[in-house]
C-alpha cells in the first residue's frame, strides 16, 4: 500500500485510514478525497436528523473542519466513517439542544418552529424527486416530519440503520453503546415511526 | 445487511424499506470550497489572544465612548443651553441699553467669587452687588445704594474717567442672560457682550472683526470702528469660547487697526 501511494497512484485507491494518514501529514489531496467519499452521506445523514437543509449542510461542512483539526488525534482503532459520523451525530445533537433553548427563550418560535422546523426541503435542482409524483413527495414530507419528531437518541441509529445502512455494529460504535441497545433503540424507533405514519402514510398503501 | 433485515417482520421491514427509499440530498457544489475556507479563517487567528483582545478592545471602546457621551452631555449643558437663549433675547437688551442709563444686570451669590476671579479688573460693585441679586435693571439707577455704588466706583480708583457731564452712559457691563428659573451659569459668551456693545461683525482668527459699530454703542464711542479687529476685553482674548462672568464691567477694549494693536477705553 505504501509502495501505491509513494508511486503516485491516485487516491482514490487509498483507504480510509490510508487517506487519513495523508491528510493528517498535510496531504491536502487526500483531505479532498475524504470530502468527495462523505460530504454528501454526511449531509444526508444531518438533512434527515435536522430535517433542514441549510443547517444539514452547514453542520456538514463544521463536520469536516473538525475533522480536520482532529486528524492527528484520529487513529485506525475503528472505520474511518464510524469516526466522522460520530462527529457529525454529536454536533447535530447539540444543534438540536440550542434549537430547544431557542424555542424556550422566542416566543415567536412557538408559533413558527414546529412549521418551519417540519417543511421538507425542496431541492434547487430537484433532480432526484423530479419523476416522483405528487403522492411520493408528500408522503417522503410525511415520513422526514415523523423522523424529525423522533428522540435525539432514536433518531440517529435508526437514520444511520435504514438511511446510510450502516451495520449495527458501527452504529454501536458511532453512538459508543452496547450492540444489544442499538439493536433495541432502532427497533422502538420502527415501532414509533410505524405509530406514527400508520394513518397518513402506510394507510395510502 | 440484507440478512439482517430478514430478521424484521412483515411491518418493521415496511417502515425500513420506507425509509430507505426517502430522497437524498447531495452537498452543494461548493462545499468543499467553504470547508476549506473555514479551516484557512480558523488557522489564521491561531492563539487565544485574538479571542481575548476583541472582546476586551470592545469593552474599552464602550467604556470610552460612555465616558465621551457623559462629558459631552456635561458640556453641552453648559455650553449650548446657555448661547440659544442669549441670542433670543439680544435684540431687546441692545434697543433696551442704549438709551438707558445703566446696564448692569444683578447676577446670584455664586457668581461673586468667578467674577472676582475672572475678570482683570474687579471693583467694589461686584461684591456690593451680590447682596441684592434679584433686582431688576430697570428698577435700579432710582435705588439708593445705586447712587452710593457710583460712588464707590470711583473710591477705587478706576482707570476710566468718569464724564460728570454724562452720568448716564451706556455703561457696558455683562449682562446676565439666564431666564427667570434658570439657576447654573453666570456667564455669557463673548458675543454677547460684543453685541452689547454695539458692535457687529464675525470671529476671525486672530479675534473679533468688526463690521458695524452702532454709533451710540460703547464701543464705538471709545473710537472702535467697522473693520477694527477686537483682540480683548479688559485684557481678555476674544474668542468664540471666551466667557465673561454677568455683571461685569468692560473697561478697555484691545483693537487692532490697519495692522496696529491699540487700547481704547470705554467711557461711562
Amino acid at each position: 500500500m505504501d509502495k501505491a501511494r509513494n508511486g503516485g497512484q491516485t487516491a482514490a485507491a487509498l483507504s480510509d485510514h490510508e487517506l487519513a494518514a495523508a491528510a493528517a501529514g498535510g496531504d491536502e489531496a487526500a483531505f479532498g478525497e475524504l470530502m468527495d467519499r462523505y460530504r454528501n452521506p454526511i449531509t444526508n445523514f444531518l438533512y434527515r436528523f435536522l430535517n433542514d437543509y441549510e443547517e444539514a449542510v452547514d453542520l456538514a461542512q463544521e463536520t469536516f473542519v473538525r475533522l480536520y483539526f482532529a486528524l492527528d488525534r484520529y487513529h485506525a482503532g475503528y472505520a474511518f466513517s464510524t469516526y466522522l459520523y460520530r462527529i457529525a451525530s454529536n454536533l447535530a445533537i447539540s444543534e438540536l439542544r440550542k434549537r430547544k433553548r431557542r424555542r424556550l427563550f422566542s416566543l415567536t418560535g412557538l408559533f413558527t418552529d414546529d412549521a418551519s422546523d417540519t417543511a421538507e426541503y425542496q431541492p434547487a435542482d430537484g433532480r432526484r424527486l423530479q419523476d416522483a409524483s405528487f403522492d411520493d413527495l408528500q408522503r417522503s414530507a410525511a415520513i422526514a416530519k415523523a423522523i424529525a419528531t423522533l428522540p435525539e437518541k432514536y433518531r440517529v441509529p435508526i437514520i444511520l440503520r435504514d438511511i446510510e445502512e450502516m451495520s449495527y455494529d458501527e452504529i454501536s460504535q458511532v453512538l459508543e453503546i452496547e450492540l444489544g441497545t442499538t439493536k433495541s433503540r432502532i427497533n422502538r424507533a420502527r415501532g414509533m415511526l410505524r405509530e406514527k405514519l400508520d394513518k397518513e402514510v402506510l394507510g395510502l398503501k | 445487511m440484507t440478512n439482517e433485515l430478514e430478521e424484521l417482520n412483515a411491518e418493521d421491514r415496511q417502515v425500513a424499506a420506507m425509509l430507505n427509499a426517502l430522497p437524498r440530498v447531495d452537498a452543494p457544489a461548493d462545499f468543499d470550497h467553504k470547508v476549506r475556507g473555514r479551516i484557512a479563517a480558523r488557522r489564521q487567528p491561531s492563539g487565544p489572544g485574538w479571542r481575548i483582545f476583541v472582546p476586551a478592545f470592545a469593552a474599552v471602546f464602550l467604556v470610552a465612548l460612555g465616558a465621551v457621551l457623559y462629558l459631552g452631555v456635561l458640556s453641552s449643558a453648559d455650553v449650548t443651553d446657555v448661547p440659544p437663549i442669549a441670542e433670543a433675547s439680544t435684540p431687546a437688551p441692545v434697543s433696551n441699553r442704549v438709551p438707558e442709563p445703566s446696564v448692569q444686570l444683578p447676577e446670584p451669590t455664586e457668581v461673586a467669587s468667578t467674577v472676582n476671579e475672572d475678570t482683570p479688573a474687579p471693583n467694589d460693585r461686584v461684591t456690593e452687588r451680590v447682596a441684592s441679586p434679584q433686582r431688576r435693571p430697570e428698577r435700579r439707577p432710582q435705588t439708593p445704594e445705586q447712587i452710593s455704588e457710583g460712588g464707590s466706583v470711583d473710591r477705587a480708583g478706576s482707570p476710566v474717567t468718569s464724564n460728570p457731564d454724562r452720568p448716564v452712559n451706556s455703561n457696558v457691563s455683562v449682562p446676565d442672560m439666564r431666564p427667570p428659573g434658570f439657576e447654573g451659569g453666570g456667564q455669557v459668551d463673548s458675543s454677547e457682550v460684543l453685541s452689547l456693545m454695539g458692535l457687529k461683525g464675525n470671529f476671525q482668527a486672530d479675534g473679533f472683526l468688526v463690521s458695524n459699530a452702532e454709533a451710540s454703542g460703547a464701543a464705538a464711542r471709545a473710537g472702535v470702528r467697522a473693520g477694527d479687529v477686537v483682540e480683548s476685553l479688559d485684557g481678555k482674548r476674544i474668542e468664540p469660547e471666551t466667557r465673561f462672568a454677568s455683571g461685569s464691567e468692560v473697561r478697555t477694549i484691545s483693537v487692532k487697526r490697519n495692522g496696529e494693536s491699540m487700547t481704547l477705553r470705554i467711557n461711562r
